[in-house]
């Protein structure tokens, strides 16, 4: 639509972070017997091909809804969760297969903020210690003072009281030997940064890491986030599932849907103007405080689809209210379309007589198919067609023929086109409108 | 060091804590009792002398008075003087049986639910066959295979608690890996090692106590139990509650009551004090840990 589509490839950069291709997948919990039964791997599909990178001193912010596994992006990041595929660099050091005594190394430089403050911190911990252990930890890099002796105990202490304060745990003496159960929400989110901050990373991951505090501690918190940014350059990879928070402390968003980007660029220009029709979704979702104002909102259709058989071509398909019909139209769009006719007494009349039960339909790929009745086979194909015109124009415009074969009513799809991430205005969109 | 100490101290915690509630006073009440028949075990020997409690000492089943507060028995031994004597052999018991199950089985359990895989399979399965045995039974074999003697009665009484404090403290490991603090002390850096003592033992060691009383009040009744049988102590140890009770049992039926419910009596008390004791730190523990997750 909008100039020649362009392929987008990693280029080498000056990148603090930057995933190629990142996959996770997790394998699905079944029974021996069913294992055996079933031919290939049933796998969640949680990160399923995502590529960015960080600049120094950048803040991203990884967008999307629950699921999306935008955490499981984050916990790859700081190797939490091993990546299938892919790689991952970081200060242009391949870190994907990292182990041992340099995983270890690394973890001083790359640090993770969860979002519970109170999950994160050891009960049986005092603050104090909980937030010099990283030092304890990694104590063979301070030089040659040996742990367990007072001076380094000593220094240990001063550098957590210093961290303390600077992250706004005051009065800094006495909750250095309370408990995390003693402290309040903020506190332990602001303990816990002290945590991360006091091996003074280059890189800090932050999961959610407000999503569970109010709205007047939230603020302050990520205005303390900022503020450290700018003491200790930093760089963030702020994961969350709130564009509002986003907006306020991201300069580069990409949002996430069913483990891909569907875009990414400067916060600024998307939030001004979405191009993929997700994130146009998900922005007007933001509460404006207006009351006057109305929104119109096209929320998505649906529900976020299982990431176990992602949706094929664009995965956002099925629920895209500007879906075209070479978005990745196939078979199980169209029994899940007739799943939902049918279970409509209203429209569906009789065709359960004809064309139910739902679950004798077979979806492969491309091509549904029904077995029943020789008989009815020509009625079948006729009914098919009726409940099709009452299809989404896409899909209906997708589908390639209706046909019998013997006793067998045969839906067949075209195949999608090629779904490639093109360059729009400053930005990545992964979406057929602009390539 | 400071580690050890630490993970003595940690489980007494909520004691100090939450001594007004009711399981706080029932836990209060077990550990006076304990501390009091310790107080027994260890300076009533030293004030009683060992002859008292040897044969023919005195007359026989005299009956409670001035001279012998709870008179003699059928051969001639004093009953206040061998249930003193008693008190240091049954703790002797108790502390070889429940200590040596606690030190081999919290490692073990620990290292088996950490770990996992094989190695917790394995484990699993060697406690599980052991467990299966009926208690007494398993005791019994094992003194009789390896002899008496207070130690040896300890050794076998051991054998059968182990598999508890594996098991429980197995169990309580798998939980607490899960624990969102675990994975953050992965992402800070820290070694296995580290992991398993300084944030899983940490937060495991709080079930220790509860199983350590109740099962304590298990090894004084398994260690009555064998010398009731004549499987437990040598005929010559200078207090034997157990045996006592069974050598008390055939003047019962004359009317001569003191021989069998001193050593009868001491069992109950040092069971029930154990048990408050164990069961008040449960109910004291278990919110607790809830409370900490919430």
């Amino acid at each position: 639509m909008t100039g020649p589509a362009t392929v987008v490839k990693a280029e080498p950069t000056d990148e603090i972070l930057r995933l190629d291709d990142l996959k996770v997948h997790f394998p699905v919990k079944m029974p021996f017997v069913q294992r055996l039964l079933q031919r290939g791997e049933t796998v969640v599909h949680a990160v399923d091909g995502v590529s960015f990178g960080i600049r120094p001193g950048e803040i991203l912010g990884l967008v999307g809804e629950s699921g999306c596994g935008k955490s499981t992006v984050g916990r790859a990041c700081v190797r939490l969760v091993k990546p299938t595929a892919g790689r991952i660099f970081f200060d242009g050091q391949d870190i994907t297969k990292l182990g041992g005594e340099k995983l270890r190394a690394l973890r001083r430089r790359i640090q993770i903020i969860f979002q519970d403050p109170h999950a994160s911190l050891n009960p049986a911990m005092t603050i104090g210690k909980a937030i010099g252990h990283p030092l304890r930890i990694h104590s063979s890099v301070f030089g040659p003072q040996k742990t367990g002796s007072e001076e380094f105990g000593e220094w240990i202490r001063q550098k957590v009281l210093n961290a303390m304060k600077e992250v706004g745990l005051t009065p800094e003496e006495q909750l250095y030997d309370k408990y995390p159960g003693d402290l309040s929400g903020g506190q332990k989110q602001r303990a816990v940064m002290a945590r991360a901050l006091i091996l003074e990373p280059n890189l800090l991951v932050v999961d959610e890491g407000v999503s569970m505090l109010d709205m007047s501690v939230r603020a302050k918190v990520l205005e303390l986030m900022l503020d450290l940014k700018r003491r200790h350059k930093l760089t963030y990879l702020f994961i969350t599932h709130d564009l509002a928070t986003a907006k306020f402390i991201c300069d580069k968003i990409a949002i996430m849907y069913l483990g891909r980007i569907v875009e990414i660029g400067p916060a600024r220009e998307i939030y001004a103007d979405p191009k993929h029709p997700y994130t146009k979704a998900l922005l007007q979702v933001i509460p404006i405080p207006d009351p006057d104002r109305r929104a119109k909102k096209v929320l998505p259709r649906g529900e976020v689809p299982d990431a176990v058989h992602p949706p094929a071509g664009c995965r956002f398909h099925p629920r895209c209210p500007a879906v075209l019909a070479s978005c990745g139209w196939e078979a199980r769009d169209f029994v899940d379309f007739l799943d939902e006719h049918l279970s409509d007494p209203k429209r569906a009349g009789d065709d359960e007589t004809i064309l139910g039960p739902i679950e004798d339909w077979r979806a492969k790929g491309l091509v549904a198919s029904l077995e029943t009745n020789p008989l009815k086979v020509r009625k079948a194909v006729e009914r098919t067609n009726a409940v099709l015109v009452e299809a989404p124009v896409a899909m209906k415009q997708a589908v390639e023929s209706v046909s019998s074969q013997n006793r067998t009513v045969i839906v067949r799809f075209r195949s999608h086109h090629q779904l490639l991430q093109s360059n729009v205005q400053g930005r990545v969109v992964e979406c057929l409108l602009y390539q | 060091m400071a580690l050890l100490r630490r993970l003595l101290f940690r489980p007494f915690r909520p004691l100090v804590r939450e001594r007004r509630t009711l399981p706080g006073i029932l836990s209060w009440i077990g550990l006076g009792t304990l501390i009091s028949f310790v107080l027994i075990g260890i300076f009533g020997p030293l004030l009683i002398s060992v002859d008292q409690t040897k044969p023919l000492a005195y007359p026989i089943l005299l009956s409670p008075s001035l001279q012998h507060v709870m008179g003699t028995d059928g051969i001639g031994r004093d009953v206040f003087a061998r249930v003193i004597w008693g008190t240091r052999t049954s703790l002797e018991i108790m502390a070889i049986g429940a200590l040596l199950a606690l030190v081999v089985g919290f490692p073990l359990g620990l290292l088996s639910g950490f770990v996992g895989g094989k190695l917790d399979r394995l484990f699993v399965l060697v406690m599980d066959s052991v467990y299966a045995f009926p208690g007494l039974l398993l005791a019994a074999l094992i003194a009789a295979v390896i002899g008496k003697g207070i130690f040896n009665i300890g050794i076998a009484i051991t054998v059968i608690y182990i598999p508890l404090y594996f098991r429980v403290t197995r169990n309580q490991t798998l939980s607490t890996r899960e624990e969102l603090y675990v994975e953050a002390a992965r992402a800070l850096g820290a070694r296995s090692r580290t992991i398993m003592l300084s944030y899983i033992a940490y937060n495991v060691v709080i079930v220790i106590p509860v199983i350590f009383s109740l099962s304590a009040a298990d090894t004084i009744l398994t260690a009555a139990g064998l010398s009731y049988l004549g499987l437990g102590l040598e005929i010559d140890v200078p207090g034997d509650w157990g045996r006592d009770l069974s050598d008390a049992q055939r003047f019962l039926g004359s009317g001569i009551w003191w021989t069998s419910l001193f050593p009868g009596l001491m069992i109950i008390l040092l069971t029930v004090g154990l048990s408050f004791l164990g069961e008040g730190l449960n109910d004291l523990v278990n919110p607790l840990l809830k409370k900490e997750r919430a």
